[in-house]
């Protein structure tokens, strides 16, 4: 079992990077922050120890994807996603609308609102950085079907981001 | 990475602080509880000890009148006949067998067969027509574009669709004219899978009918609706402009809440199932009042 002095570093470490990869996810800041939160408590818990640094950043991944996606199937979720659709279009304040037209905020928005699995396998490739390979190894599904996720999410991209020029859109 | 990063995850120090704080708070927790039980434990058994002891001490009466005056022990085998089998005596109250419960008549029992069947026959048997029930409150006819809408038993009822409806039932009552929206919309929505038929969609979750949708819905058709319906009614008020923006039937019994969202370009009719309480309980850009009594 990890010391609490351990666990602290660990956290240090990998806090930032979790909560991220949980946004991606959940598209909430809040419920990213509680989802990295029960990791590490599940983590501390658990008596296995990672003395390979690669073995617990990939078991923090996975637990946190895990989570993530529990979230997304929760009684909770549903409740936020039922509200969002009672709200109402916000009128823009003159500081919105000068982040929004920040073309990198918008292609990100953008990412962000495209369905799951097409926004876990770009954001993966693209911002992650991984090969096909290491996609389909992390999520368990064939390169075929990664590949295929890429291309469908780029064309929803195309889509959103008309008259937008991002480089990974025009790399046929 | 950081080009595109959503405004959000900009600064995520605070973020940090905060679950590094709480998971601290949650691990020490646990550890020092199991002190103070042992602790607890061990001062309540000496206080408890302490007590009986005194008890036995002050009042030694007790003992010897319970020494010289045994219960008689009904556990204890009977001296007649040297038998070591407890039994009951004849002036005991008899024991209820089953053999001794009002029988079921024969008329009943034929009755009962009939209408049931085995559980695994449900799985494989052809859709069960619900029991004739009174309907609460009708709206629309179903003839035009716009939904009809029922009350029965509690539960909501869109086009005859109500939730925890199966895909087959679905099926059986709109028809095969379907489409699966599946990878474009729902996943993020913790759905299964929609079924489309036009503008009326029905979502699915662990293979029931979860949510009812209904968009493009006339104004006109909303206002008679929610003034038609004799049940809870709220609405609900957006803040600034104090303008009624959605209005909620519900009902308190089964907790099922049916929105009728009546501004905006898409106005629409949302079944959902929900408690009241728990709907509203993150909105946070509008009042909610309650229509009538």
């Amino acid at each position: 079992m990890y010391r609490i002095s351990e666990l602290e570093e660990i956290m240090d470490e990998h806090t930032v990077y979790l909560v991220r990869l949980a946004f991606y996810y959940t598209k909430d800041l809040h419920a990213a922050e509680d989802i990295v939160q029960d990791v590490f408590i599940k983590f501390f818990k658990q008596n296995e120890r990672y003395e390979e640094r690669g073995l617990l950043k990939a078991y923090l991944k996975k637990v946190t994807v895990n989570k993530s996606l529990d979230y997304l199937r929760s009684w909770n979720y549903r409740k936020v996603q039922f509200q969002n659709k009672l709200s109402f279009i916000k009128i823009e304040t003159q500081e919105d609308s000068l982040i929004l037209n920040d073309e990198n905020t918008l292609i990100g928005k953008a990412i962000l609102e495209l369905p799951l699995k097409q926004r876990e396998a770009l954001i993966y490739y693209y911002f992650e950085e991984w090969t096909i390979a290491e996609i389909s190894d992390f999520l368990l599904i064939p390169k075929s079907t990664v590949k295929t996720r890429l291309r469908k999410g780029k064309e929803l991209l195309r889509s959103k981001l008309e008259g937008i020029e991002w480089e990974v859109l025009l790399n046929e | 990475m950081n080009k595109y990063m959503p405004n959000e995850l900009e600064n995520l120090e605070m973020s940090k602080k905060r679950i590094m704080g709480n998971v601290l708070t949650k691990i020490e927790q646990p550890i020092k509880r199991p002190i103070g039980n042992w602790k607890a434990g061990v001062m309540t058994a000496v206080f408890s000890g302490a007590i009986l002891f005194s008890i036995f001490l002050l009042f030694p009466e007790i003992n010897q009148q319970e020494a010289t005056d045994p219960k008689p022990n009904t556990t204890e085998p009977t001296m007649m006949g040297g038998s070591d089998i407890p039994h009951v005596s004849e002036t005991d109250e008899p024991v209820m067998s089953l053999k001794d419960f009002p029988k079921v008549p024969e008329t009943d029992k034929q009755i009962t067969t009939e209408n049931s069947k085995p559980i695994d026959s449900n799985i494989e048997a052809p859709l069960v027509e619900e029991p004739q029930t009174e309907v609460e409150w009708l709206f629309g006819n179903g003839s035009s574009t716009m939904p009809y809408i029922q009350e029965k038993n509690g539960k909501y009822y869109v086009n005859g669709i109500t939730l925890g409806d199966s895909k087959e039932q679905v099926i059986k009552k709109l028809g095969n004219n379907y489409e699966i929206i599946d990878d474009y919309c729902c996943s993020d929505y913790g759905v299964d899978f929609v079924m489309g038929y036009g503008e009326f969609e029905i979502s699915f979750y662990m293979e029931k009918v979860s949510e009812i949708f209904s968009s493009n819905i006339d104004e006109v058709y909303i206002k008679d609706a929610v003034s038609s319906y004799k049940g809870l009614k709220y609405t609900y008020l957006r803040k600034e402009v104090n303008e009624r923006k959605a209005s909620f039937l519900y009902n308190e019994k089964t907790n099922q809440v049916l929105v009728f969202k009546a501004d905006g370009n898409d106005p629409y009719v949302l079944y959902y199932n929900s408690h009241y309480e728990n709907l509203i309980s993150g909105i946070n850009d509008g009042v909610i009042i309650k229509d009538n009594k």
